[in-house]
């Protein structure tokens, strides 16, 4: 019997495979879009940076108040400027088109803000004449592009031109980002007087101010910018602080570092010289920092960029600066800002949305509401005004009642 | 030499479809591993073809695991046509549906990606013995296609602490033309 089956059989299979041996064939392709720059010099870049009509909101980045305004970053295009008198009816009131700008701080009159480089003060005392006043250059040399596009000295990328291409490919490598435009980022910058009124930024600045000075992260470094003069910022010094740094908070004389591997505290005892107090090791992942009076609330997330595999809010006692000690971890979805209003703690959990902790007991979270549909990132509170980027755009919550915001309005798509 | 071989098909098409109003519908099922040889590489895949036996036709539905370069389960009607009468015989069939992937955690595309029904089909020759019990041992060599259609948003930026970014898709279209030999039994 095995005999009348495998004599033809094996005939069969050789001459299938010897006929068709042409045809075998793996083919595949990838589509995808190129990102082709569009440079222009940075002289002419500088002297775009001034008051234009408002724009949409369209991809809004980091978040900046000060009095009545907000101060929205448009990432890589500029930053909004609302007038949020109001929060039920903000009023976007002008776009100042700044080139590869992801963060930005204010004081008093002075804007403060990077253009992938270098870190621009801009005066904004008159809406009608907004003006760069001074350019620090080559504040965050880290920032770069890859695959091909390297940093100019004399010319900046001010947009992109998307194209859809496919390509053809037999090994199947996914690996190759083939002309693929990767921008890194890392940003600081920021200004003014002593008795300038100081605005708030999110949880997840790269700038902080504090004092007579602007102090910004970039991937390994602490940077200190003294602003006695808030339009003529002067570049101190910079301290090593470790790699991946992610985010700064400034809490008592003490800035709070978040960094994939770690959250560190550095006295500004004395402020031109900011030196290591403690740090707190975690799993890797991406962790922007807050801090009260007895804790650090740090959220750890996964990502592409994140690495890692932990996705939860860790809170520190940090009675003792120099020894900070984990009280307990919470799971979340995928946290990134976070803000703290009296006993009420704030978290953008991603794609999870906006949630509300009462947190008077550190070892007893209690979830009150979760606000979901939202992709938020960033979040702001203050006088009971909750004030969150999304992905979509900026919500503002009337949080008077944390367990039942109400939203107030959205700028944005 | 064609002339011949197109008369024998068409005999014995004319001599099946006599058969066919005699025979009766009985179930089947064809279930075998395969051997799949690619362009750059061989895999194992396995299959169930399930459906109704009339004379020398079955027709059926069929599913299974394949396991060339991409993991993925095609779903498909199965038709085949049987020559000759007697204990060995000779087969061609077709198979034709979709092909759906399943993602392995070790894949590239694992997370942030989707993935749309391809083509799948498949051509072949083969040969039976038929034993006692109606059960049999069946042997065949094809011609299969399978298509992987993926979706991905590889979420550009290096840094972590970027607002959130536009999104930036990649779509991959694989097609995958291999010789599929397999072994099995039809019960």
């Amino acid at each position: 019997m095995l005999k009348l089956i495998f004599k033809p059989c094996i005939y069969a299979a050789i001459v299938s495979l010897v006929l068709l041996q042409s045809c075998l064939k793996d083919t595949s392709s990838k589509t995808y879009n190129i990102f082709s720059p569009i440079y222009t010099t940075k002289a002419a870049a500088r002297s775009g940076v001034k008051n234009e009509a408002p724009q949409p909101v369209v991809s809004p980045g980091k978040i900046f108040v000060l009095g009545n305004y907000l101060f929205l970053n448009e990432v890589d295009k500029g930053i909004h400027v609302i007038d949020n008198s109001n929060p039920s009816n903000p009023i976007n009131k002008y776009f100042i088109p700044i080139p590869g700008n992801v963060d930005l701080a204010v004081k008093g009159n002075v804007l403060y803000a990077d253009m992938y480089r270098d870190l621009l003060a801009i005066d904004i005392s008159n809406p009608l004449n907004v003006q760069v006043k001074k350019v620090v250059e080559n504040t965050f040399p880290q920032r770069v592009y890859t695959n091909g596009f390297v940093g100019d000295t004399s010319l900046i990328i001010t947009g992109w031109v998307k194209k859809d291409t496919t390509i053809e490919y037999n090994n199947n490598n996914y690996y190759a980002f083939d002309n693929a435009v990767l921008l890194s980022s890392s940003s600081g910058g920021s200004s003014s007087s002593l008795n300038a009124p100081v605005g708030i930024a999110g949880s997840m600045a790269r700038f902080t101010l504090m004092n007579n000075y602007l102090y910004t992260v970039t991937n390994m470094e602490l940077n200190v910018i003294d602003i006695t003069q808030p339009m003529n910022p002067v570049f101190n010094n910079m301290v090593q602080v470790g790699w991946r740094i992610e985010t700064i908070y400034p809490f008592k004389n003490n800035l709070f570092i978040g960094s994939s591997t770690g959250m560190f505290i550095y006295s500004t005892t004395d402020p031109a010289h900011p030196s290591l107090v403690s740090q707190f090791s975690h799993v890797t992942a991406c962790d922007p920092v807050i801090a009260d009076g007895d804790n650090a609330y740090v959220t750890l997330r996964t990502g592409t960029t994140c690495a890692g595999s932990v996705n939860q809010l860790d809170i520190l006692n940090i009675q003792d600066l120099q020894a900070p000690t984990l009280v307990k971890s919470y799971l979340l979805s995928n946290p990134h800002g976070l803000s703290k209003s009296g006993n009420h703690l704030f978290i953008c959990d991603g794609a999870g949305g906006l949630k509300v902790f009462d947190a008077s007991d550190a070892n007893n979270l209690q979830l009150l509401q979760t606000i979901a549909n939202i992709n938020a990132y960033d979040i702001i509170t203050l006088n009971n005004n909750a004030i969150v980027v999304a992905a979509d755009g900026v919500y503002q919550y009337d949080y008077s009642n944390p367990s039942g915001l109400v939203l107030r309005s959205k700028i944005g798509l | 030499m064609k002339y011949i071989l197109c008369s024998i098909l068409i005999c014995q098409c004319f001599y099946s479809t006599a058969q066919l109003q005699k025979s009766k519908l009985v179930f089947s099922s064809i279930n075998n591993v395969a051997l799949v040889v690619g362009e750059t590489k061989n895999a194992f895949a396995v299959q169930s073809k399930n459906g109704f036996q009339k004379g020398t036709w079955f027709a059926g539905i069929g599913s299974g695991f394949d396991f060339y370069e991409k993991r993925t389960i095609p779903l498909f009607l199965a038709l085949q046509k049987d020559f000759f009468n007697g204990p060995k015989k000779l087969f061609v069939y077709t198979d034709a549906g979709i092909n759906f992937r399943w993602l392995q955690s070790t894949d590239y595309l694992y997370k942030n990606s989707t993935s749309k029904p391809g083509l799948y089909y498949e051509l072949g020759l083969g040969f039976k013995v038929k034993f006692k019990n109606n059960t049999g041992l069946n042997f065949s060599a094809g011609y299969n296609l399978k298509q992987v259609k993926e979706t991905y948003n590889p979420f550009w930026y290096i840094f972590p602490v970027q607002p959130p970014n536009p999104e930036v898709i990649e779509k991959y279209n694989s097609s995958f033309r291999r010789v599929i030999i397999r072994l099995g039994l039809t019960i």
